[in-house]
């Protein structure tokens, strides 16, 4: 392959087992083909008090080059969604459903079928949801990267951090310890970090948040990954500490031509930044699209409440909120019928008895899960003007 | 409450605040010198990052950290003064409500008990009486006290457990209630319903708030005032809806950009807030945002700049603010 970039070139020994291990016939994906598909995917964790669905029929896809936001409260699902997605459920106590294709950049290998001619930038699928830890191995880093919540307890405390990013730059890309020192000082110095030479030799505790979570970044932006999974990656965070890592992220987004996953509790996080949002409440999708039309024209009631009972800077001083009564549901013990009827304003009786599915709008790639949908309306154009400049010197004499 | 300044009556008088703490022979001075008033029902908000203060400005308020320096006085009471039991007794009319809701009740406990735990200290009620006054307390708060006053404190969620704090810090009939981050932990849903009732209670009570928080959003809701502190200092104070349309501060104006609207629309600030705020132990000179400011001249690091008043009750602590200084404006305000 010509791409220099493209790590697997580089270690094939690490590739051994593709998708199509057993019969060696390579399938090809088409070029266009979504770079992840979530189809009906379900969490189950078994427990001593019997089975949780934490995550119910989930599906979506992701295209290149997009930013999706999933929203939800706690106890919604996002989390452990997100952590489905990488793979990362423990194999014992916990089944997924469903299915996880991940489209995989390809490496050819001995004893490979290839049927017709091999396409340009060949893609394979790659089923996340039964694969073996080893080759899942062969995608997290390279293919599919994370950034958790919490930058504290995800980096190795007795480990400098330097070491911690140069570590997947040598075991996945087979790079020598001289080479990947300097990549990740080149990193460290991409995610913002001052004077990256000497943080290369700190360890996290003498870091703030924010920079840990920039290093976090930079561990998971080290090979070159087409997805980054985002997990909460600013709560915590001060405002203008999550100002400065939400625009490196769409930089760097831009600049590695990656597609993010942006998991989050925050509407004002997901409003700017993503191209599609999927609204999640009790472990299922209720409402999914382009951010415009979940904001402008969304149909069920959850999202609307949300929206409404987001405190806005615009608001004038002691303007009442719009709340949503009662609780968000226990996991446990789902109702039946749709999982917000019980808080719903507009519920009848066959919103308590039977569970809406996700239904089409006009508006392309806009569902919702609702028996009494509010009524469709118009998304209006975008009018937002980015401002770039804040103006500070205006007024100095 | 009267638009005018001279009609409202001060409940919180704060001058020259400082509490400082000692690392070794290094000083953390955590608050810096803080002056300012509080007026009676009304709701001041106080916003900052992470680590300048305003925590201990709260904690300070109610001498649960003895300032270093500084006098607070509420109404006629200097409670810098007291001590023991009429410190104590001056608690009474000032009480605060924490950031984790569930850590700050004691898990063990029935939610009656915990209510009724500060009536009981003061034995300002017995019998009858007393079951009265928390059954009032817990149905005003949302949590009914036939279904769930026996029931223990582990038993309820985050939001439950805010509304019984509320309930428990009302039961000796405050003045003035402090609340430091106290809907930072909840759902955006549950946030909601809180500071409803905050509201509500708020006008049936009578009461006066101090309302700590970094979520700006918040804030701008609930207060009728603002103070932005950075670095242990306030950098502007001011109605909240005249400065968060005109920020006179750099920082000021900073926050407000970096604040996200839930609104695709909302406007994009590409510029944002450089570097991270500096170490307390060693605060810049001067104007303490000067390290992070573009706008930092000689002067900003030579001196320390004193609040001027900007328009009516409107102040800011800048050499060179956003917004012109009105040099007519009556000098009497510089002293809140």
């Amino acid at each position: 392959m010509s791409d220099p970039q493209t790590p697997n070139d580089q270690n094939p020994e690490e590739n051994v087992r593709v998708a199509a291990k057993d019969s060696n016939k390579v399938t090809f994906l088409p070029p266009d083909a979504p770079l992840l598909r979530v189809d009906n995917v379900s969490t189950t964790f078994h427990t001593p008090r019997g089975d949780v669905r934490a995550v119910s029929n989930i599906s979506f896809e992701v295209r290149a080059n997009e930013v999706v936001g999933i929203v939800g409260e706690s106890g919604s699902g996002k989390t452990v969604l997100s952590r489905t997605l990488m793979g990362l459920q423990p194999r014992h106590g916990v089944t997924v459903d469903g299915s996880i294709t991940f489209a995989k950049r390809y490496v050819a290998e001995r004893g490979d079928v290839v049927d017709g001619h091999v396409p340009e930038n060949p893609l394979v699928g790659f089923e996340v949801a039964r694969a073996k830890e080893a080759d899942l191995r062969t995608v997290w880093g390279v293919e599919v990267a994370m950034v958790f919540q919490d930058p504290m307890t995800s980096l190795n405390p007795v480990q400098r951090v330097g070491n911690q990013i140069s570590e997947g730059l040598r075991v996945r890309q087979g790079m020598s310890k001289k080479d990947a020192k300097r990549r990740a000082i080149e990193l460290l110095t991409q995610v913002g970090i001052p004077s990256p030479e000497e943080r290369y030799r700190a360890y996290p505790n003498q870091l703030s948040g924010g920079m840990r979570q920039r290093v976090m970044i930079a561990i998971a932006l080290a090979c070159n990954p087409r997805l980054l999974l985002a997990d909460e990656p600013t709560t915590g965070l001060d405002v203008t500490i999550q100002a400065q890592i939400l625009n490196l992220l769409e930089d760097l987004q831009r600049q590695y031509h990656m597609s993010v996953v942006l998991v989050t509790h925050d509407l004002g996080v997901v409003a700017t930044r993503t191209d599609r949002i999927v609204v999640m409440y009790g472990g299922r999708v209720v409402e999914c699209g382009n951010t415009r039309d979940v904001f402008y024209g969304h149909r069920m009631p959850y999202t609307e409440a949300l929206l409404k009972s987001t405190p806005k800077i615009s608001n004038s001083s002691h303007s009442r909120l719009q709340t949503i009564p009662g609780r968000p549901p226990d996991i446990l013990n789902l109702p039946p019928g749709c999982s917000f009827a019980p808080r719903c304003s507009y519920a009848t009786e066959k919103c308590l008895q039977e569970r809406p599915e996700l239904e089409g709008t006009e508006n392309d790639g806009h569902f919702f899960a609702c028996w009494n949908p509010l009524p469709a309306r118009k998304t209006p154009p975008a009018t937002r003007s980015d401002a770039s400049e804040i103006g500070v010197d205006s007024v100095r004499d | 409450m009267s638009e005018t300044k001279s009609d409202k009556k001060v409940l919180l008088e704060v001058r020259d605040l400082r509490v400082e703490f000692r690392k070794g022979k290094r000083v953390v001075s955590a608050v810096a010198g803080l002056d300012f008033d509080i007026y009676e029902g009304e709701t001041l908000g106080l916003v900052g990052e992470s680590g300048c203060g305003k925590s201990t400005t709260g904690r300070a308020l109610m001498l649960i950290e003895q300032p270093t320096a500084g006098t607070v006085k509420l109404g006629d009471v200097e409670i810098t003064k007291l001590k023991g039991r009429a410190l104590r007794a001056a608690r009474r009319q000032m009480q605060m409500i924490f950031q984790d809701p569930i850590s700050s009740l004691n898990p063990r406990r029935r939610v009656k008990d915990i209510v009724a735990e500060p009536i009981d200290c003061w034995r300002a009620a017995k019998g009858e009486e007393r079951e009265k006054i928390i059954f009032d307390l817990l149905t005003k708060v949302g949590i009914d006290p036939r279904v769930y006053g026996n029931r223990y404190a582990r038993q309820f969620s985050g939001g439950q457990c805010q509304r019984i704090s509320i309930a428990r810090s009302l039961a000796m009939k405050p003045q003035m209630l402090i609340c430091d981050e106290m809907v930072s932990a909840l759902d955006v849903s549950i946030q909601a319903q809180i500071l409803n009732l905050l509201e509500d209670l708020k006008e049936e009570y009578g009461l006066t708030l101090l309302f700590i928080a970094h979520d700006l959003a918040v804030v701008k809701n609930v207060s009728d005032r603002v103070a932005v502190m950075y670095l242990g200092k306030f950098c502007e104070i001011g109605p909240s809806d005249v400065m968060y349309a005109e920020p006179a501060h750099p920082y000021t104006k900073f926050l407000l950009s970096a604040a996200l609207e839930a609104d695709p629309d909302s406007p994009r600030h590409d510029q944002v807030l450089e570097g991270e705020p500096p170490s307390p132990l060693d605060p810049p000179s001067g104007c303490r945002f000067r390290t992070r400011c573009p706008n930092a001249t000689e002067l900003c690091a030579s001196t320390v700049p004193e609040m001027q008043t900007l328009s009516d009750g409107h102040q800011v602590a800048c050499h060179f603010p956003l917004i012109p200084v009105r040099r007519s404006a009556a000098p009497a305000g510089a002293d809140a």
